[in-house]
């Protein structure tokens, strides 16, 4: 479970965060919608440990962010841009993060890489992909460690509607695992195929909550 | 493409010289290697301190930009997978300066088979000052690591470039005064430097320092 209380961040005078208070229980799907600036790729990154708040805390399943722990101990991210080795293939991209962990086998990224409708044995190197494979092998990244917590940012852009249900199957299998995933897009409609509950922000702020199956 | 052709003009930038160096510079002293060993004895030419400080500008560039590329760039979902800042830290610094210590090493070597292929006699450095002359190369990426944490790296590069040079163009350094310290780039050319053992101290006091002062700032840093 993860649990902000009164969140703020401000940069160059202005809030980015402005009092976020929240709770993503375990094994929920949340969408995070809203324009440009409203916040939420900067909530995701808070979640993630990357910057520091001003005030106000987040714990992550008990224990406190930044205090002893600087990022969420089981973490898979996707955020902004295809954060990927241009020069190598899908598969070493993903070799080489799982050396970091060493929690994830060949045989999981092979497998990994197969879900997301990749091939495993394919030789490009990642520069010679479409942006719609960049995409998917992005959120191979995020998922291929099984993490207990998801952060995806805009996880279907340059991805076509086929891909947009593949990746929900995808998300719809990691919650049945027990994954918390928490999404931010600006695009009401890929929100509403993916989550179970959709928080829409302004202005650093979440200010409502909707019911993504109605 | 661009990587590539700018890895090739760093490559000739560094070790033109450096072969150039091998080829012309006959030596003052009996069994001294100078060059990035030694360093340059005091009576050397003039320009022959010049063409000295090329390869270092080459080696500076090295990875240049590193840190901004690494931690908003294709770092940025490594970065998450280690459990604390520190270890961030602990990786990106040391994944640096191998590369750049790597390459000074391999500049070394390539003066070396240089001279033998000149038909130099190749004696062997003397390794107190090979080593004052590696901490001090230490020291000064490590300045170019943590102050890229603060400004902008060009700003720092150009910075730095500036300092050794100037430093390095003012010789008579008293290892045992504070300007002596302060223009510790000289320790560059190991023979300038008269009390080592201090020097060594200093120098790696220094970098202990430098790397707390960068250690603390990553830990405040927001990974835009």
């Amino acid at each position: 479970m993860i649990e902000l209380t009164d969140v703020t961040k401000s940069l160059n005078g202005h809030y980015v965060l402005d009092h976020i208070s929240q709770s993503f229980m375990d094994g929920q799907v949340y969408g995070l919608r809203g324009k440009n600036g409203a916040g939420k790729t900067m909530l995701l990154r808070a979640i993630a440990g990357l910057i520091n708040i001003d005030s106000g805390q987040i714990v992550i399943d008990g224990r406190k962010l930044h205090d002893g722990m600087d990022f969420p101990p089981s973490l898979g991210i996707l955020i902004e841009n295809n954060n990927l080795m241009p020069e190598y293939t899908a598969r070493k991209n993903l070799q080489l993060l799982a050396k970091i962990k060493k929690v994830a086998s060949d045989a999981d990224i092979d497998a990994t890489i197969t879900r997301v409708g990749l091939d495993p044995n394919d030789k490009r190197t990642v520069k010679q992909f479409s942006l719609g494979m960049r995409q998917r092998l992005a959120i191979a990244q995020a998922i291929f460690e099984r993490p207990e917590l998801i952060l995806l940012d805009e996880p279907t852009n340059a991805i076509d509607s086929d891909g947009v249900q593949q990746v929900r199957t995808i998300l719809l299998e990691e919650k049945k695992r027990g994954a918390t995933i928490i999404i931010a897009s600006h695009t009401a409609e890929d929100l509403v195929v993916l989550t179970d509950e959709i928080y829409n922000m302004a202005e650093g702020r979440i200010y409502e909550q909707t019911d993504a199956a109605k | 493409m661009m990587r590539r052709i700018r890895q090739v003009a760093l490559l000739l930038i560094g070790l033109t010289p450096v072969i150039f160096y091998a080829q012309i510079f006959e030596g003052l002293n009996h069994q001294t290697v100078y060059f990035y060993t030694d360093g340059l004895p005091i009576a050397a030419n003039p320009y022959l301190v010049r063409l000295w400080f090329y390869p270092i500008i080459a080696l500076m560039a090295v990875e240049f930009n590193f840190v901004h590329r690494r931690l908003h760039g294709s770092f940025l979902q490594n970065v998450v997978r280690y459990q604390t800042r520190e270890q961030v830290f602990g990786y990106l610094y040391a994944t640096k300066m191998m590369r750049q210590m790597g390459a000074l090493m391999g500049g070394l070597i390539v003066y070396l088979l240089a001279r033998v292929t000149f038909g130099y006699a190749v004696w062997l450095p003397n390794l107190a000052r090979l080593t004052l002359s590696l901490v001090t190369f230490l020291l000064l990426f490590s300045l170019q690591f943590v102050g890229e944490l603060f400004f902008e790296p060009l700003m720092v590069y150009i910075g730095l470039n500036v300092y050794v040079f100037v430093s390095i163009s003012l010789p008579g350094v008293n290892a045992q005064s504070i300007a002596g310290f302060a223009r510790f780039p000289n320790a560059l050319m190991a023979i300038r430097i008269q009390n080592l053992g201090l020097y060594y101290i200093i120098l790696l006091s220094l970098c202990a320092l430098i790397i707390l002062i960068g250690r603390r700032r990553f830990s405040k840093m927001d990974l835009l």
